[in-house]
């Protein structure tokens, strides 16, 4: 029997404000338990509920770079229930009418198609244990945004990359971190298996408890074994909530659908209707950016880059600025120009920030000087190996490239007669190894160069030691 | 028509998280019965939808952080452990 | 002139000081203490507040009218420093660190706070019955009840214990406990006063609102409280000028609903007034179950963070969900209870369309009727409550007690301004009641004090 998965995903981002979504304490993560708090958030008698207004910025901006429609008038509802992380025994969401609606996001070739994206409150923090079951309010009340997808998502692989996706969107923003391990990205999923052959939808089940992207594919994967192994046997999947038990890798039975909550949703009344005024519309839309996947396929397009160094180098938005400087500090900006100042950046200029722990706006240089840089390879004057040198001065202060260059001897020696003599005293000092060269040991060639280039203490062009090296040893031959 | 029965009244009682002690059931249900059968007035309402009133404005908060970090709780809270709201577990009922 | 003018102007003169006036407060309350108009007092707190407002008025600062004067306030308001019990068991220990705004306000005007007065439990009653500290008893006779849910702030003011108090308003609670206890009850507009620091019971129809001696004392407290605050998303709502009242529209539904003897109090306001034309207002008999429909979905949903996890009182549980049913149901009496299950009922899947939309409905009808009175008249008069004060323990009743709020209630659900002016008689005290239009607060009250001046 074949089947298709048909799997949508609910998500959960923090929004990256500095207060909660109702009330003048921090949003920040960590902080000594119930600390972050206030009578708003904690649920005390008398406290009001007042909007954050980037949480509305931010989820707006989100809506538009998802390419969902902006309800200019949006309302918030109570979604009651009782659980002790629940301080006022009821989140404030948006049922009925969210702020956005529609959108996609693009996973490969798809767009996957959004519902809905709304604003809600975090709940708090329960650690469960056997005699008693401890709470931490300080989430309770931070700004989140609800992503529903449309159930367009085909396979546990799609999903997770879904997953990250929605990641490098909501950071390329600066809308969310995005941290699947420290909750500010969550995600539920809902699977069910269509019989290919049929139309009618499959069973739903309901996953929740899944906090990485490799869980997101784990789960999902068990979950459709699962279904399978139920259908083939002539069974129906009963339609459920399941917990994802990451240490075993399987999914476990919650609760039946039939003991779903009442929520009793109803229009919040202490909150009246949210309007976005041109103001704030206007916010929103300055944030937007162009996004990692649209500035890639640009790179690719207009620069010739390859695919995977357009990924690699627009991930990071700081970074993809930082490049895109450079590259706009280049004099000609042709082809190969721009891919020699992607390898470097990929290259030395990661490496260094890697082992050194560091981020690019800290370096005492800017992105003009690697276009500098990459200039004086191009036209000669630096090698890949003397240019890498020179970095490495750049990296402890700020200078013109060329004048480091002179300062340290660095520049390379390109010219015949500069090379010649080297040539010709490294092959005087090593009779035997020319012996051996010319009895047919041709590899030898290798040593000649590697001793041209330490007496030059590296600056001699490698290509033109190379050329000179042949042309003398024929020279001599003949 | 007001469908009040102790079954109705179990449900609700569980979504309200009260009990309603056995001895007591007869009669809550009754009285219960009574509210409800006495607001079933509103069934008598027309159906032509009323207009509804223009929405007011709803007043922002901007992002700066004004509480200090600090608890409210510990003042009133009835059982804390190492900074944490201490409670009974949670059993599967 | 009246009482809190009056108290100013002799606090000016330096003829009294408010340590005295504080001191006479504590004997009245004292003397009238089988009244239990008050949860608690604070002496205290009072003489040192007292002796800082003498102490400014001598160093020539005058926060103005209301600077030295005592006042009461509603326990379910927060002052900061004292319990606020909501005459609930379940709240024991809940002491709030900061006032509530309108508290704040009146603070900051000058005012005193001598005590947190009784009230229906979480302002659940039309009676002050359902107190878990016993009723109030009405001062005019002590074998009837004082009205409710503020029946501690009424019985405080008309005792003379007093001038102003604050109490807050759902479906009538600071009206119809002034129209029994002979005293002025105003209901503000709807988001013009800040709710931060009231424990909510309806949202979208509570309102803190002053009890006073006399109508130009309530305006005094108006003008004190009535301006948007941070803290309260929906208080919002500015309030007008005072424009003079022209046409006076009388209720016919709403006194039609009232016997022969209140009738007769209704005619004698209208006489008094300059005479009113009889409108219709037909979605009146919707009011009373819309107004119980969606004031206790509401309440349900307000009341559901009294769980004992984070503050108040906690009864001991094998499980968290056995501690937090146990917690609830012996800390909420029983028409606290009763509500909860009512509001639950409402919400829930199945009956939400029959009832709470239904309720939201007859709202909305209500609203534009209103909004089409008040195109052809300025003000709207009735009775304040059908009846004068019953005795206590006469109406165990849930629905007739409910019912008997049906002249208060329009004006509640549409958010309007309303102000009961007692009509002193030979009996008990009737209310008679002015209704504006949202914002019109000040003409309600320009035509109130008209009416009670025309009425000594």
């Amino acid at each position: 029997m074949s089947y298709t998965p048909v799997i949508g995903l609910e998500i959960h981002l923090q929004l990256a404000t500095a207060t909660k979504m109702f009330c003048g304490c921090s949003a920040a993560f960590g902080g000594a338990p119930n600390t972050r708090t206030c009578p708003v958030c904690l649920g005390f008698p008398g406290a009001l509920p007042v909007p954050n207004e980037q949480a509305v910025v931010l989820a707006t901006r989100l809506a538009l770079a998802l390419g969902a429609t902006v309800q200019r008038s949006s309302a918030f509802d109570r979604k009651s229930y009782i659980y002790p992380d629940l301080p006022k025994g009821y989140q404030i969401t948006q049922q009925v009418q969210p702020i956005a609606t529609g959108g996609a996001v693009p996973v490969g070739a798809r767009a996957i198609p959004l519902r809905r994206l709304h604003l809600e409150e975090d709940a708090g923090k329960s650690s469960h244990g056997s005699s008693s079951t401890t709470i931490d309010l300080n989430r309770a009340g931070v700004p989140l945004v609800e992503l529903v997808t449309e159930p367009a998502l085909r396979s546990p692989a799609e999903a997770a990359a879904f997953m990250k996706q929605v990641r490098r969107i909501v950071r390329y923003l600066g809308v969310s971190d995005g941290n699947m391990e420290q909750g500010s990205l969550r995600c539920d999923a809902n699977v069910s298996l269509r019989r290919t052959d049929a139309e009618e939808p499959g069973d739903r089940v309901e996953l929740k408890n899944i906090n990485s992207f490799r869980f997101v594919s784990q789960a999902l994967e068990h979950e459709i074994a699962r279904h399978a192994a139920l259908l083939d046997a002539g069974e129906r999947v009963p339609r459920e909530t399941r917990l994802f038990d990451a240490k075993r890798g399987v999914t476990v039975f919650m609760r039946s659908k039939e003991d779903d909550q009442d929520y009793r949703y109803f229009p919040e009344p202490d909150l009246p209707p949210l309007v976005l005024d041109d103001a704030l519309l206007r916010r929103a839309r300055e944030g937007l950016v162009e996004l990692a996947h649209e500035r890639a396929g640009r790179w690719e397009r207009d620069w010739d880059l390859r695919a995977k160094d357009a990924a690699a180098l627009s991930a990071d938005r700081a970074t993809a600025e930082w490049f895109e400087a450079a590259v706009g500090a280049l004099g000609s900006r042709d082809g190969a120009q721009v891919r020699t100042l992607a390898n470097l950046m990929l290259g030395e200029v990661a490496r260094r920030l890697n082992d050194a722990g560091g981020l690019l706006a800290d370096l005492p240089f800017g992105p003009a000087r690697l276009a500098q840089l990459v200039e004086l390879i191009e036209d000669g004057t630096l090698s890949v190996e003397l240019a890498r040198k020179v970095l490495g001065v750049l990296w402890t202060r700020d200078a013109d490239p060329s004048a480091i260059a002179d300062e340290h001897g660095w520049r390379q020696m390109s010219d015949d007669a500069s090379i010649d003599p080297v040539i010709r005293a490294v092959l005087a000092d090593h009779p035997a190894e020319l012996g051996r060269f010319r009895a047919g040991k041709t590899k030898l060639k290798g040593f000649f160069v590697g001793q041209v280039m330490k007496r030059t203490r590296g600056t001699a062009n490698p290509g033109l030691v190379s050329a000179r090296l042949d042309a003398l040893l024929a020279e001599q031959d003949g | 028509m007001s469908g009040v029965d102790p079954a109705v009244v179990a449900r609700i009682a569980e979504l309200a998280a009260l009990d309603v002690p056995e001895a007591d059931r007869a009669a809550v249900t009754a009285e219960f019965a009574a509210i409800v059968a006495w607001i079933d007035t509103l069934a008598e309402l027309p159906d032509t939808p009323a207009p509804t009133p223009p929405p007011a404005g709803l007043a922002l908060r901007p992002d700066v952080v004004t509480n200090a970090p600090g608890s409210d709780l510990l003042a009133v809270a009835p059982a804390v452990t190492v900074g944490r709201i201490v409670v009974p577990p949670v059993l599967e009922d | 002139m009246g009482a809190v003018a009056e108290l100013a102007e002799r606090l000016r003169a330096r003829a009294v000081s408010s340590r005295e006036l504080v001191d006479a407060s504590l004997r009245r309350a004292e003397a009238t203490a089988s009244l239990n108009a008050f949860v608690c007092l604070d002496p205290d707190g009072a003489r040192a507040a007292a002796a800082q407002a003498d102490d400014e008025r001598a160093r020539g600062i005058d926060r103005g009218p209301l600077h030295g004067v005592p006042v009461a306030i509603k326990d379910n308001l927060h002052v900061a420093g004292l319990p606020t019990t909501c005459a609930s068991r379940i709240l024991a220990g809940f002491v709030p660190r900061t006032d509530a705004t309108a508290v704040g306000r009146l603070r900051a005007a000058g005012a005193i706070v001598m005590g947190k007065t009784n009230l229906d439990e979480f302002a659940m009653g039309s009676s002050t019955e359902h107190s878990a500290f016993g009723p109030v008893r009405n001062p005019v006779d002590e074998e009837r009840v004082a009205g409710g849910s503020s029946g501690g702030s009424a019985a405080a003011v008309a005792a003379g214990v007093v001038p102003i108090a604050l109490g807050s308003d759902t479906g009538g609670s600071v009206r119809q406990p002034a129209a029994f206890c002979g005293v002025v009850g105003l209901r503000p507009t709807w988001g013009s006063v800040s709710r931060s620091g009231l424990v909510a019971f309806a949202s979208s129809l509570d309102q803190v609102g002053p009890i006073a001696a006399d109508v130009e004392s309530a305006q005094l407290v108006l003008e004190v409280l009535a301006s948007p605050d941070p803290a309260d998303a929906t208080a919002t709502r500015n309030l007008g000028p005072a424009a003079e009242p022209g046409r006076i529209g009388l209720i016919t539904e709403l006194a039609d609903a009232v016997p022969p003897a209140g009738r007769s109090v209704l005619d004698r306001a209208v006489a008094a007034l300059g005479g009113a034309e009889p409108v219709s207002l037909p979605s009146t008999r919707f009011a009373a179950p819309a107004y119980y429909v969606l004031a206790s979905a509401e309440a349900a949903s307000n009341l559901a963070r009294f769980d004992g996890v984070r503050y108040g009182a906690r009864v001991h549980g094998d499980s968290l969900a056995a501690m937090i049913r146990s917690t609830r149901t012996e800390g909420f009496g029983r028409e606290v209870q009763r509500r909860v299950l009512l509001g639950n009922f409402v919400l829930s899947a199945g009956h939400r369309d029959a009832y709470y939309r239904r309720g939201l409905a007859a709202r909305d009808r209500l609203r534009a009727e209103f909004d089409a009175l008040f195109r052809r008249v300025d003000l709207l008069i009735s009775l304040t409550a059908p009846e004068t004060a019953f005795p206590v323990g006469s109406r165990p009743d849930p629905v007739a007690m409910y019912r008997s709020d049906l002249l208060t209630i329009p004006a509640a659900l549409a958010g309007l301004p309303a102000v009961s002016v007692p009509v002193p008689g030979p009996g008990l005290p009737w209310g008679v009641q002015l209704m504006g239009p949202a914002g019109a607060d000040r003409t309600v009250l320009a035509a109130a004090r008209r009416l009670e001046a025309a009425l000594r």
